[in-house]
């Protein structure tokens, strides 16, 4: 999961700005390509902190912003159902990323320190549609932002405020989400004590809600429905890159219905081989975690999707297996086509799993680096 | 005979025609290449000034719907801006509609004097549905593609974005330092992004557009806290739109009302300028007109004789129509191509004025949309058979048994003479009912102008026989029997020379006409500028060219250091603002003005006494001339504002004269402008001498308070000179169209005098064989020019006075809201006849050596 969301700050940041200059231009050109170290190349590493120790994490500033680090998001995802079993997906994530690390005192108030951008998608399950749209604001002025105490990340109207529970809200274009998700198991934190490595000399501060309790609306098609469900927040915070031959990564974020969730990623390398600093944190029902082994665990594609927009061929069903932790997984998406078109193209779906032929749990899956190399 | 007889009689016969025809138009290439120059000139001058027009319109256009993008709607602040906070909550108010905040500001760089550019400053992330070119700030040439040169733009406090081409013209590349100036200051930003503009039409707009973030706006412009637009795109009627509250000041309009208001403004200065153009093509219908009757009358034999072989009328006028515009066609296409020409040449005066008087207008290049040819082109042949309608009338009225001869021609016009000048009578009379009725339309102004011409212009046959036949005994007592001769034989060619006095007497009547208007327009600005300008020094922040919107104040606290200067004895404040009324933006002065300066006011109604008391007062404005005649106001009414205050409505307490803003302007005291709006800047500020200190120590004196601050700097001279200089510039154009007008009707009675020799040939052939001395034939034949040129003269006299009234009481009122009286110069009415005198005898210069060389037995064998 670290390298997942490390990848798109690192190199959906500069490239998301870009894209969304792009895309109601072309709607139908492909996204502008750039090499992760040219993405990378906006505003310099020199001049911003670095995540290389572990540190102690201190709660609620720890839910705001860190400006001092180039990057960072607010990572929420979940499935839902309303009363009569449809199902939906969604995704609602925040983005923070630092303009420039110098930041001169300035008259205008509309001299920003951050731009932050969002990502918002529903999947809807029984509709049989994905949708997905994004926003982007310079952090001045109000127009976007975020704060530790009370808890507050918002571009216009889309936000997510409160801490226990956090109100989500977005809408676009007729789908909307308003749901209220409550803290659920205690922090996660991730790799080393919360410093996630991503390679030999990058890192993350990387903390999770792994099970939040979730109610409320979504509307889809001119129709709303009271939903339930769990969701699953992720938040980290960093300012270096990806190494130059790490082209994408297959992560996946699993609650299972025996009350233990996993977080599982997988790194790709130009060569087609995995990268050693790919990793797995299996949560007990307790919260507890242990370490989940990638040199013993196996991630077979079980199927493939073709992307009509893209072009690009995607995995499609999966199956986990993970001696160690005693996991044997088998991982569906619930829609094929879950890949957001907001400039930048991803998969991100929501998934059923299933365990010896039963069903044994959901989720949500990330897939980058398939419709071009990062 | 034997097969289809009428098919081969009629093919015989217009094979015949069309051999009579060119043989005849080869026999007399000079009155052939006359009239193709005639109409040449006429199409060739319509066209370069409609094209000149329409580039700088287009120009216009492009940049301000380059600048508006895709925007629907704009809320455009009043003077004092929109809050910051204002936008977010509209922002927010319409959310998901998209808007866009803006802050412009025109700029000149010190590196490239008359350069413009517009300095836009915009938020690149709300950019994407308006102007996609802006925000999809292209490849950068620097890494990161465009997402990071947004956030370079973002992200420097001084970085500005150009077009690569701009770049590339100016000599920048990125990283480059590009010094602007802005108000009195002067300062440094740095390329960080280069824009690639796909579409030719977002690169044209933006070739002047330096491209900076709102925050960097805001700062180097000092509005900081303040927007001056926002862009909108909503649907049609959107009602969140419809209920938002706007801002104070603030307007909301549909996107192409600043295009259309700035059109506006420019209109009535494009119709005079193409009234005037449409003057040489009626000159070159003159020589049109001229060609074709010349060959119609040489023709009438033939075509006597082609009648008699059983050509019908219809095929003797479509002979004649066909040949006319074989002429009018290669005339229109040389005058197309000419125009086009032209116009590469008369843009830059248009839009240099255009620039002067009204707003900035860069013209990269002359357009050239065929359907602006296709219309002059009609144009030039609709003129051209028009012209050639009334010779074909003549011809197909003969009948074909009469073999009529020139004498006939001549008696027949003679006795029509009388007819042709009952109907110019009507005519006046006509031009003078459609002025009179015709309220404010400025096209009915020049219709009944034009009216007015030809219906002079017909009273010329029985002038000039009138004249002729008066002068004759006086001639003869004074030249002898030539001169006689020479009187009798301009009215035994009255159907030739009416037609050259007419083409002549349009022509410098225009010449005159135009002239006094001119002249008494500058007497009139000169008599006003010296009434006017009671201060020493004028100060204001430097530019090249006026700025009509987004004016950048002084800067704060200057006007008080300026104030308290060594050498200043009393200080003007003057503030331009540009609040919002029911009819659109209006101009507005606050001047906090002493008494001392009241009467640099000249009253046009309303009394001093009464006015300035409440003008101080503060409910009460002054108006301008041109105000009180777009907007139909007078003392007693009132001026409806949009203020910080809301709306309100400020008494009229005088009309005054003005003739430095021809859309009107109104005045405020500087005590109620503070009191009804927020914006405390000032736009410029005059200065009285102390005792003892001159002008330029005075100068100084500003200078060294000012400090780091470039001022304009103008001495009361030099300010009323400048003003001259714009002033003569702006009616240089008018100073071609005069010379184009003479010279086309130079060549008209160049072409009768040419005509009326070849037809005289056989006459002065007797001459000669009776003893004639080729002196005496060139004597005859100057005599006969110069008798001409003399009625061509003093006839357009009265013709160019009653021009320049028109001119002045008609067509300015209408076009621009002022007057000014006509003051007829005698010198200039001496020049003009003198032109006319000159343009004959040198037209009769070619003629009367052909002929008096010409060998009489030559002559008369060849007849």
């Amino acid at each position: 999961m670290t390298m997942g969301r490390i990848l798109i700050i690192a190199g959906v940041a500069v490239l998301a700005v870009a894209a969304w200059m792009w895309t109601v231009r072309t709607p139908v050109a492909p996204a502008p390509a750039a090499s992760v170290a040219a993405a990378l190349s906006g505003p310099a590493e020199a001049g911003f902190a670095r995540a290389s120790d572990p540190r102690e994490f201190r709660f609620p500033a720890d839910h705001g912003p860190h400006p001092e680090f180039r990057s960072e998001w607010w990572y929420y995802t979940g499935v839902v159902s309303s009363p009569d079993g449809r199902r939906f997906g969604y995704q609602l994530t925040f983005f923070r990323v630092a303009i420039t690390a110098d930041a001169p005192a300035r008259a205008s108030a509309w001299a920003a320190h951050d731009l932050y951008f969002a990502h918002f998608a529903i999947s809807d399950i029984a509709g049989g549609k994905f949708h997905s749209h994004a926003v982007i604001a310079r952090g001045a002025l109000g127009l976007s932002g975020a704060a530790a105490d009370p808890y507050r990340v918002w571009i216009d109207r889309w936000s997510a405020d409160g801490w226990s529970p956090t109100r989500l809200r977005a809408d676009a274009d007729g789908v909307a989400i308003d749901l209220a998700l409550a803290p659920g198991k205690p922090v996660v934190l991730e790799g080393d004590h919360g410093l996630s490595r991503k390679s030999a000399d990058n890192a993350s501060y990387y903390y999770s809600l792994t099970r939040m309790p979730t109610s409320g609306r979504i509307t889809v098609g001119g129709a709303s429905y009271d939903v339930s469900g769990s969701s699953w927040m992720d938040r980290e915070w960093s300012t270096s890159a990806l190494a130059p031959d790490q082209v994408g990564w297959d992560w996946f974020s699993l609650q299972l219905d025996d009350g233990r969730e996993v977080m599982l990623y997988r790194i790709r390398r130009g060569d087609g081989s995995v990268d050693p600093f790919s990793s797995g944190t299996l949560i007990a029902v307790d919260g507890s975690t242990s370490v989940i082994a990638m040199s013993e665990a196996e991630i077979i594609a079980t199927g493939r999707w073709k992307s009509p927009r893209s072009g690009a061929t995607y995995p499609s069903g999966w199956r986990l297996v993970a001696p160690s932790a005693g996991l044997d997984l088998e991982v569906r998406p619930l829609l094929a086509d879950q890949e957001l078109d907001v400039g930048f193209r991803y998969w991100e779906g929501a998934v059923e799993v299933r365990s010896g032929g039963r069903p044994a749990g959901h989720g949500y899956v990330e897939l980058t680096g398939y419709d071009q190399p990062l | 005979m034997v097969v289809e007889p009428e098919r081969a009689k009629d093919v015989g016969l217009s094979r015949l025609l069309l051999l009579a025809n060119l043989r005849h138009l080869k026999r007399h290439p000079w009155i052939v290449a006359l009239a193709v120059i005639g109409i040449a000139l006429g199409v060739g001058m319509s066209t370069g000034i409609d094209l000149a027009i329409a580039s700088s319109r287009r120009a216009f256009a492009e940049s301000v719907a380059g600048v508006a993008g895709r925007a629907t709607h704009q809320i455009v602040a009043g003077p004092s801006g929109i809050p910051d906070a204002e936008y977010l909550r509209i922002r927010r108010e319409l959310s998901p509609l998209a808007t866009a905040p803006v802050v412009a500001c025109d700029v000149s760089l010190p590196s490239r004097p008359g350069r413009i550019l517009q300095l836009t400053g915009v938020d690149p992330l709300s950019e994407q549905p308006f102007r996609p070119y802006v925000g999809g700030v292209g490849s950068s040439g620097g890494s990161g593609g465009a997402g990071s040169a947004v956030m370079r733009l973002m992200g420097t406090p001084d970085g500005v974005a150009l077009l690569r081409a701009t770049a590339d013209e100016l000599g920048l590349e990125l990283g480059s330092e590009l010094a602007i100036r802005i108000g009195t200051r002067t300062r440094p930003l740095r390329v960080v992004a280069l824009l690639d503009a796909g579409e030719a039409m977002a690169r044209r707009a933006l070739a002047d557009v330096a491209v900076v973030d709102i925050s960097t706006a805001q700062e180097i412009l000092e509005r900081v806290g303040r927007i001056d637009r926002i862009d909108v795109i909503a649907p049609e009627d959107d009602r969140r739109l419809a209920a938002l509250a706007l801002p104070a000041g603030a307007e909301l309009v549909p996107a192409g009302a600043r295009t259309a208001a700035l059109e506006q403004m420019t209109r009535a200065f494009h119709l005079n300028l193409t009234a005037l153009s449409l003057l040489a093509l009626v000159v070159g219908m003159f020589l049109i007109y001229n060609t074709m009757s010349f060959l119609v009358v040489q023709r009438r034999e033939l075509i006597g004789h082609l009648r008699l072989a059983g050509a019908t009328r219809g095929q003797v006028a479509g002979a004649i129509i066909g040949e006319a515009a074989v002429l009018g066609a290669i005339g229109t296409a040389i005058g197309v191509i000419a125009g086009i020409g032209a116009a590469q040449v008369l843009v830059a005066g248009i839009t240099r004025t255009v620039s002067d008087l009204y707003f900035v207008v860069a013209v990269r290049d002359v357009a050239v949309p065929i359907g602006h040819l296709a219309l002059n082109a009609a144009l030039g042949m609709g003129a051209t058979l028009i012209a050639a309608g009334i010779p074909v009338w003549e011809a197909t009225r003969t009948r074909p048994a009469a073999a009529v001869g020139r004498s006939t021609i001549e008696s027949k016009t003679l006795r029509l003479a009388p007819w042709l000048a009952a109907s110019g009578v009507a005519a006046i009379a006509l031009a003078g009912v459609a002025i009179a009725c015709s309220g404010r339309s400025i096209i009915v102004g020049f219709a009944a102008l034009a009216v007015l011409i030809l219906g002079y212009a017909a009273l010329m046959p029985m002038l000039v026989a009138l004249g002729a036949w008066t002068i004759r005994p006086l001639l003869g007592w004074l030249g002898g029997p030539i001169a006689a001769m020479a009187a009798r034989s301009v009215v035994a060619t009255l159907s030739r020379t009416g037609v050259a006095v007419a083409a002549l007497v349009i022509a410098s009547a225009a010449s005159l006409g135009v002239g006094t208007m001119v002249g008494s327009f500058r007497a009139s600005l000169i008599e006003w500028l010296d009434a006017t300008l009671r201060s020493d020094v004028y100060v204001s922040p430097p530019r090249a060219v006026p700025a009509r919107f987004g004016e950048v104040p002084l800067p704060d606290g200057l006007v008080e250091r300026l104030a308290a200067a060594p050498g200043v004895r009393a200080m003007v404040t003057k503030r331009d603002a540009h609040p919002s009324t029911p009819e659109g933006r209006i101009d507005l002065v606050a001047f906090d003005v002493s008494d001392e300066f009241h009467g640099s006011f000249r009253f046009l109604s309303g009394t001093p006494k009464s006015a300035w008391p409440a003008f101080r007062g503060g409910e009460a404005v002054l108006v301008t001339e041109p105000y009180a005649f777009h907007h139909q106001a007078r003392v007693g009414g009132s001026v409806w504002m949009r203020t910080d205050r809301g709306d309100h409505d400020f008494a009229i307490v005088g009309v005054i004269k003005d003739y430095s803003n021809d859309r009107g302007t109104v005045f405020i005291s500087r005590a109620a402008y503070d009191r009804w709006w927020d914006d405390r800047g000032f736009s410029a500020a005059s200065f009285l001498a102390a005792e003892g200190t001159t002008p330029e120590q005075l100068m100084s004196s500003l200078r060294a308070a000012a400090g780091s601050d470039e001022l304009a700097m103008s001495s009361n001279a030099s300010l009323r000179r400048d003003s001259l200089i714009v002033f003569d510039r702006t009616f240089a154009i008018t100073g071609v169209i005069r010379i184009l007008a003479g010279a086309v009707a130079f060549l008209g009675i160049l072409g009768a005098l040419l005509s009326l020799a070849l037809e005289r040939a056989r006459e002065i052939g007797l001459m000669r064989m009776h003893g004639c001395t080729p002196g005496q034939v060139a004597a005859l034949i100057g005599g006969q020019a110069a008798i001409t040129g003399l009625f061509a003269g003093v006839l357009s006299i009265p013709l160019g006075i009653a021009l320049s009234e028109v001119l002045a009481l008609v067509i300015n009122r209408r076009s621009f809201g002022w007057t000014f009286a006509i003051s007829v110069d005698p010198w200039l009415c001496l020049q003009a006849v003198a032109l006319a005198l000159a343009a004959s005898l040198l037209a009769a210069i070619h003629p009367a050596r052909r002929l008096a060389s010409t060998p009489p037995a030559a002559v008369l064998r060849r007849e």
